[in-house]
Parts: structure tokens; C-alpha cells; sequence
């Protein structure tokens, strides 16, 4: 039973894991909160399922497309929503009303045009599970948390040892020095949204083919963001171990105690530690800029 | 019992440390200056008075009581106050609102429960700040862009304007954090007379920090000098312009006053 | 013809009190409360379990739904500002709160859960919210025009400065969420009692952001413009008769444009006054007077 349940929430919290290093990747350059970003998530599921079940392109190929769409999206998001309040260097309220504009505006043009309906996607692993320790694990969950962990190995060896990664990091710390050492810093936030839609595209495929693709699941996003923080917001190796910490202490509130309290122990846990450790293990608390 | 009083002050960021074993006096409507070059120092002992940072060790005594530790409002409501280096005006309202929003602090004073049903007396209130605000204005000489939005000023006036609304919170001990910056010598000058009137009506003791020296000679009766975060020297204007030590660190051995 | 009109009067004017509430949380004081709706929500509740099983009087329960949400907010408002957590951790903390409350409703006993509760009389007639409506206008203009009000847009505008202004940030931002929360919570009471059924799905973050989107488009910092904002915000669906998801598209959209070409809102920081209107005619935009006649 234990093994189990840890097992389900290292499969979950690889996923959260995924999309809290998306958010502390823009956290970390632009030092706000993407309110946006589920919906980019929401809209990679979306272009891996047509993708997959309408143009019935394989599995690698899906996933390269939803990638880059969703990378994509997400570099428009900023471009269109952002770069103007950034230029002008606009108080954070206005970043965060932009940004829940957008995802509003998103959510509600997939509900308009595709519909509320839910969008299975067409069955890719094999429904059996694999037997370790004694507890089974789906094929499918197995993949999710290999991959995510590849995903997030490459990213961190992308910022650790190449050059644009070097600026990446030099830019969280403080982006005035680092244009005038040569950066061009329009690209470099680009880039960095770019690779935060990379994420989402990852992650946005997982949950569909775990789930199901649906105009609101951005909400799920909610418990990345809550993994973000845990981990502390801002450090990219913190958002992994907050995204998976998240997940086993879901999977055992869920089994343990009950289903349904699962979200308030999480939402609790959201407010208990902004109140009482904001920075989370990892993170840096910064003030916010006045 | 002097005004103010610094005894030990220490202020360390990590492994920064920005204010080192400060200690000086402060007494009733003196003018000190505190000089020294840039990052001695000197405005990080204004934010450890003021509340924005909270003293490492030390202790920062006001009248007879302990300030380190205090919120910045409530040390505002001791009765200090203070102007920025860099000008932190409410840039969208006018010039009058910044001056009363100043006032609200000790002028005005009505319950909360009572301005809900807008009773007569809040009416007159209102009247009243509106009245003494402008009042304030006049003593720096602002009153006919009191209807101006406060960043449509000229920075000259902006200075003065922050002058204004730190008078309008009726301080005993006033802080002015490099008034003079980005004036020419003329207006240096003038904005000594100023300083020195609104000393002496208000009955005001001052801090003052500045790069002018002619400000700094004209007005201070003594000065602190820091570097790299500690008292150098402390001596009246005379002393520390000859000074050897003085000179090598801040003010060139070429420094002579006519 | 005339009835349906006042139906949908009433509905816009229970709109705009808990946007007029949540402007002087958010546009005036300058914090994001992206779980607002749990207020309306609880307000809505309480003042409907008062009259549906304690038939206690309408007014009396709309009153209790009001102070119910204002205690709510002092409990969650207490420990959440006293952190002075930076703006966007304060709205997450909101929107989890948001959340915890819609699924406490959903779990309580007295609320009959997720399945609602109907039935609820029809007490909120349109002159009695236009009453309460005016009311309520009434206290927050005077609050805005008062010292109080001054000392949450210094926050507002500069929260650092504001300090040395020797404002105390936590006791102006409580107040503020106090008066937005207790507003939110009579909207709720009211709103009940005109739709006659309840369910804890009615009052989730997408209605708080609607409501936020009401301030920023009316202009944070004004009275009037969130009031027309949220009139004309209530009074869209049933004039266009478009398909709900459009119109939120449409908000969406908005919100995004506001924010990049006019951050100031139709109204920011104006009030419709004599001034005002002058204002719109002459070259330079006269007095804004804090103590008369707009807030500037």
C-alpha cells in the first residue's frame, strides 16, 4: 500500500515537477508570476491531441509539434501581453492582470470554438502496468517520469554550461549589468518563454494522455504553481523537488485520509507557507520591485 | 538630553558590512552633516534611523527611547522624518495631495466610523488640511503648482516638494538625504536659506547628508565624517576641512575653503 | 417589459456592489484579491440560511451575510498582510483561499453541498437594492474622500514612501479588505435572494477575476468607473443574448489591451464630477481635488 501510493505521486509529481520549473524558469528572469501559463499547458494538450487523434501522427513526432507549438504560444503570450509593460516598467499588478486576461481570453476561445467537451486521447502505451515492489505502475506514468526527468536534466545542462544558458543566469541576477556586457535582453526573455513552452508542451501531452484534454485544466496548474512555491520560486532544481514532494504528499492525503480533502491540504499548505517559509527550500525571496 | 543619539551602531548584510560601530550625538536644533564618499555609509545610517532596515547591533536612541526594531510609521510618529536621495514622491497625484496625505498623519485627526456619513465636522476638516497644506506649500515657495501632478515638476521643485511633505508630518528630527543633488551652486545656495528658515521657524533639529560642501560648510554646526562604513573624524566645519585624514579620504588634499 | 428591465437592473446593481467593495481593496489600495467570489459566496450563504431556516428578517440576514464575509476576511486577512508577502504571492494566497471556501461549502451540512440551495424568496426586489446600492456608493465615496481613503492610495501608489508618510500598511490594508469583503458579502445576500437558488459552483475564481476585471476596466483609483464597468459588465449578456464564452473572450481580450494601451481603465483615478467634465472640454486638466471633488 505504501509503495503504491509513492509510486502514484512520483508519477504525478513528475508532471508538477514539469510545470513548476516552467513557472520558476519565467519566476526567475522576469521575477513575476505567469498567471498565464496554464493555459499554455491547457493549449499544448489541446495540439497533442489533434496531433495524435486527428492528423494521427506517431508519438514522437506529436510530441516534437506540440513542443514547439506550445513553445511558441508561449513566446506570443509574452510578446503580446508583456513586453509592453515590460518596457515601460510597469508596477507587477499590471503584469499579473495581463497575464489573467490572457488566460482568460484563452480558456474561454477554446471553450467558444473547440468546446467544453472532454478529448480522450487515443491510447499510446499499453494499458498494462509494471510490478516493482510489489505495487504496479502504469507504462504511461513510468514514461512520464522518465522523460520529465530527461527533460529537466537537459534544461539544467542548456543553463548550467552553455553560453546562453550562462546569460540566462546572469540575467536573473541582475538584467541592467548584463546588457550592458552585451545582452541582447528582448531575446534572451524571449528565449526564455520559448523553453518555459517547451515545458508546458511536455507536460500538456503528459496530462492529456494521462487524463484528458479539457478547456479548464489549466487548474491542475494550480498544484505546479503550489510546487513552485513548496520548492521555492525562483530555483529551477527547487521547483523539481517541490513538484515531486507535492506529488507523494497528495497521493498519501489522498489514500490516507480522503480524497476530497486532498485539494484543501494543498491550498492550506499553499497558505501556510507563504505565510511561514515564502522563499521555500530552494528559493530566494525577493522583494518585489517597487 | 540630546535629540538624537547612535551608540554602536552596526549594520551587516551577510558578509557586508555597510555601518560599523557608529557613535554620535545629536543635539537640540543642531545641523549635522554626515559626508563621505560614496558607499561609506551615510544613507544606510538614515534607513537604520528611519525603520526601513533594522540595526545588526547597536542603538539608535530618539529623545528617550529606543528606536532600533520600530516600523518605520511608528518612528515617523515619534516625530521623524525624512526626504529621499532618490525623490519618492507620489508621482500621480498632485502636489497639494502629497502634502496632505503628509498632514493626515498628525493634522487631522477625525474617527473612521464618523467620515463614513460624511458628518459636517469631517467637511470642515477636510477644509482645514486643504488650508494649512497650501500654507506649506508657500514656505517653500510651491503654492501655485499646487494643482500640478507631482512629476510634471521640474526636480528642483520635486526636492522641495519633498521638503514640504516631510514638514507637513510636524517632525522634531529632520533627515534630508542629499537635498542639494543635481543642483547647480546657485541653487545650492538658495536651498541652504531654505533649510536654514524652515530650521528656524520649525524649530526643527536636522541630519544632513551632502556632497555640496558649501552647503554642508554653510549650514552644519558640526559633521560626521564616514568612510567605508565608520566614523572617521567628528569635528565642526573648521576642523574637518583641515583635517589630514579627511582630506586624503573624501575631500583631495587640494580641498581649500576661500 | 418594464419587469424584465428591473430584473435586470437589480442584477447589475447587486454587480456593482461588490465591485464598488473589491475597488477599494484592489483599486485604491492596489492589492489583487483573485478569491473575492468566496466572499459573495459566503455573504450569499449565510444571509440565505438565515431566511430559509431561520426565517430570521431579510434585511437583518443580509446584514449577518455581510459581517459573516468581513469576519472571514479579518481571519484570512490577518496573517496573510501581516506577512507583507510581495503582490503576486498575496493573490495566490487568495485564489487558494478562493478555493478552500468553495470546497468547504461543497462539504458542510447546512449548505446541502455541491447540490445547492433552492427555494430562497425573492426578497431582492430592484428598489431595494437600489437603495443599498446607493447606500453603499454613498459610504465608500466617503471613504475615498477622507483621510482613510488617502492613506490607501498612498499605499497604492507607492507603499514605501506611504510608511514614511507614517502609515501603517497592515492596519489600512485589513480595513480595506474588511469594508471590500463586508460589500461583497451584502452583494451575495442580495444576489440569493434574487436568483432564488444557490450552488458553491456559482462563486468560483473565474467570478473574481470578473469582478477584478470590472475595476481595472472602470480605473483603479475612481469610484464611477468601476460602477460603469460593472453595469455595463452585468447589463452585456442580456442585451447581446451572445453565448457566455464569448463574452468572456471578449473580457479577457480587454483585459490584455487595457493593460498595454490604457492601464489607467475609462476612469482611472477620475471621478465624474462638474470638474471632470470640464476637464474633458478645456486643454489642461484642472483642479483634482482630493477634498471635493475627484481623486487624483
Amino acid at each position: 500500500m505504501f509503495f503504491q501510493t509513492l509510486i502514484t505521486g512520483l508519477a504525478v509529481g513528475g508532471i508538477y515537477a514539469l510545470m513548476a520549473v516552467g513557472y520558476s524558469l519565467v519566476f526567475s528572469i522576469l521575477n513575476f508570476s505567469n498567471f498565464a501559463y496554464a493555459s499554455i499547458i491547457m493549449l499544448g494538450s489541446y495540439i497533442g491531441y489533434y496531433c495524435l487523434a486527428k492528423f494521427g501522427l506517431s508519438f514522437p513526432v506529436a510530441l516534437v509539434v506540440t513542443m514547439l507549438g506550445a513553445g511558441f504560444l508561449c513566446f506570443l503570450n509574452e510578446r503580446i501581453a508583456y513586453s509592453s509593460l515590460r518596457k515601460r516598467k510597469a508596477p507587477s499588478l499590471y503584469f499579473m492582470i495581463s497575464a489573467m486576461g490572457t488566460s482568460i481570453f484563452l480558456e474561454n476561445m477554446v471553450y467558444a470554438t473547440i468546446g467544453s467537451s472532454f478529448m480522450a486521447y487515443p491510447e499510446i502505451f499499453k494499458q498494462k502496468a509494471l510490478h516493482i515492489f510489489n505495487s504496479a505502475i502504469g507504462v504511461l506514468d513510468l514514461f512520464a517520469i522518465i522523460f520529465s526527468f530527461v527533460a529537466i536534466f537537459v534544461l539544467h545542462y542548456f543553463i548550467s554550461a552553455s553560453r546562453t544558458g550562462i546569460a540566462i543566469r546572469a540575467a536573473s541576477y541582475d538584467s541592467l549589468i548584463c546588457q550592458i556586457n552585451g545582452v541582447n535582453l528582448n531575446i534572451l526573455i524571449g528565449l526564455v518563454f520559448v523553453l518555459a513552452g517547451i515545458l508546458a508542451g511536455i507536460s500538456g501531452i503528459f496530462l492529456g494522455m494521462k487524463y484528458m484534454a479539457y478547456p479548464t485544466m489549466g487548474w491542475i496548474t494550480n498544484k505546479a504553481y503550489i510546487a513552485a512555491v513548496i520548492g521555492g520560486l525562483g530555483s529551477l532544481p527547487g521547483a523539481v523537488v517541490g513538484g515531486i514532494i507535492l506529488g507523494v504528499l497528495e497521493s498519501f492525503v489522498s489514500v490516507y485520509i480522503s480524497s476530497i480533502i486532498r485539494d484543501v491540504f494543498s491550498f492550506s499548505l499553499l497558505i501556510l507557507l507563504l505565510l511561514f517559509l515564502p522563499a521555500g527550500l530552494f528559493g530566494r525571496y525577493l522583494e518585489e520591485k517597487v | 538630553m540630546p535629540v538624537l543619539e547612535i551608540k554602536n551602531l552596526t549594520k551587516k548584510f551577510g558578509g557586508i558590512v555597510a555601518c560599523s560601530d557608529l557613535s554620535f550625538l545629536v543635539e537640540k536644533e543642531e545641523t549635522i552633516g554626515v559626508i563621505g564618499p560614496n558607499g561609506a555609509g551615510k544613507t544606510t545610517v538614515f534607513n537604520l534611523i528611519t525603520g526601513v532596515y533594522l540595526p545588526t547591533t547597536g542603538e539608535i536612541i530618539f529623545g528617550d527611547k529606543e528606536m532600533g526594531g520600530k516600523t518605520p510609521d511608528n518612528i515617523v510618529k515619534e516625530g521623524i522624518a525624512r526626504t529621499f536621495q532618490n525623490i519618492r514622491l507620489f508621482k500621480n497625484l498632485t502636489v497639494l495631495e502629497n502634502v496632505i496625505i503628509a498632514l493626515d498623519l498628525k493634522y487631522v485627526q477625525y474617527p473612521l466610523l464618523k467620515c463614513l456619513f460624511r458628518l459636517p465636522e469631517i467637511s470642515r476638516a477636510e477644509k482645514e488640511v486643504r488650508q494649512k497644506a497650501l500654507e506649506l506649500l508657500e514656505v517653500v515657495g510651491l503654492q501655485d503648482k499646487a494643482f500640478h501632478r507631482a512629476d510634471s515638476l521640474p526636480y528642483g521643485l520635486q526636492r522641495k516638494l519633498e521638503i514640504s511633505r516631510a514638514l507637513a508630518l510636524e517632525p522634531t528630527l529632520l533627515l534630508l538625504d542629499e537635498p542639494a543633488a543635481g543642483m547647480n551652486p546657485e541653487e545650492s545656495l538658495e536651498l541652504a536659506g531654505l533649510i536654514r528658515s524652515i530650521k528656524e521657524r520649525f524649530k526643527l533639529t536636522i541630519l544632513l547628508i551632502e556632497h555640496h560642501m558649501d552647503v554642508v560648510m554653510e549650514l552644519c554646526h558640526r559633521i560626521v565624517v564616514m568612510n567605508f562604513g565608520e566614523k572617521l573624524v567628528e569635528g565642526t566645519p573648521e576642523e574637518i576641512q583641515s583635517d589630514p585624514l579627511v582630506l586624503k579620504a573624501y575631500l583631495g588634499e587640494a580641498y581649500k575653503r576661500a | 417589459m418594464w419587469y424584465y428591465i428591473q430584473g435586470v437592473m437589480a442584477l447589475a446593481l447587486i454587480n456593482v456592489i461588490s465591485v464598488v467593495g473589491l475597488s477599494i481593496f484592489t483599486g485604491f489600495t492596489g492589492l489583487f484579491s483573485l478569491g473575492h467570489a468566496a466572499f459573495i459566496g459566503l455573504g450569499a450563504y449565510t444571509a440565505a440560511i438565515c431566511t430559509y431556516f431561520y426565517k430570521i428578517n431579510f434585511f437583518v440576514a443580509i446584514i449577518l451575510g455581510g459581517l459573516m464575509s468581513g469576519l472571514v476576511s479579518l481571519i484570512i486577512g490577518f496573517p496573510t498582510l501581516r506577512a507583507k508577502l510581495r503582490s503576486d504571492y498575496f493573490a495566490i494566497a487568495t485564489l487558494g483561499f478562493g478555493e478552500a471556501v468553495r470546497v468547504i461549502l461543497e462539504n458542510l451540512n447546512i449548505t446541502q453541498g455541491a447540490r445547492g440551495l433552492p427555494g430562497i424568496k425573492a426578497y431582492s426586489t430592484f428598489p431595494v437594492v437600489l437603495v443599498i446600492a446607493i447606500i453603499i456608493i454613498f459610504i465608500a465615496r466617503n471613504f475615498v474622500f477622507s483621510k482613510y481613503g488617502r492613506m490607501a492610495i498612498a499605499i497604492r501608489e507607492d507603499f514605501t514612501a506611504a510608511e514614511m508618510m507614517g502609515i501603517n500598511l497592515f492596519r489600512v490594508r485589513l480595513r480595506s479588505l474588511f469594508f471590500s469583503a463586508v460589500c461583497a458579502g451584502i452583494g451575495g445576500g442580495l444576489f440569493a435572494h434574487y436568483i432564488c437558488f444557490i450552488q458553491p459552483n456559482m462563486f468560483t475564481s473565474i467570478q473574481s477575476t470578473l469582478l477584478t476585471a470590472a475595476v481595472v476596466a472602470g480605473g483603479m483609483g475612481s469610484l464611477t468607473g468601476p460602477v460603469l464597468a460593472a453595469l455595463i459588465f452585468a447589463a452585456i449578456p442580456e442585451i447581446l443574448r451572445v453565448a457566455n464564452m464569448w463574452r468572456l473572450v471578449a473580457y479577457g481580450f480587454v483585459l490584455v489591451a487595457i493593460m498595454v494601451f490604457r492601464p489607467q481603465g475609462i476612469f482611472g483615478y477620475k471621478e465624474l464630477s462638474i470638474n471632470t467634465i470640464k476637464g474633458f472640454f478645456k486643454k489642461k486638466d484642472p483642479a483634482s481635488d482630493l477634498t471635493k471633488g475627484g481623486a487624483s
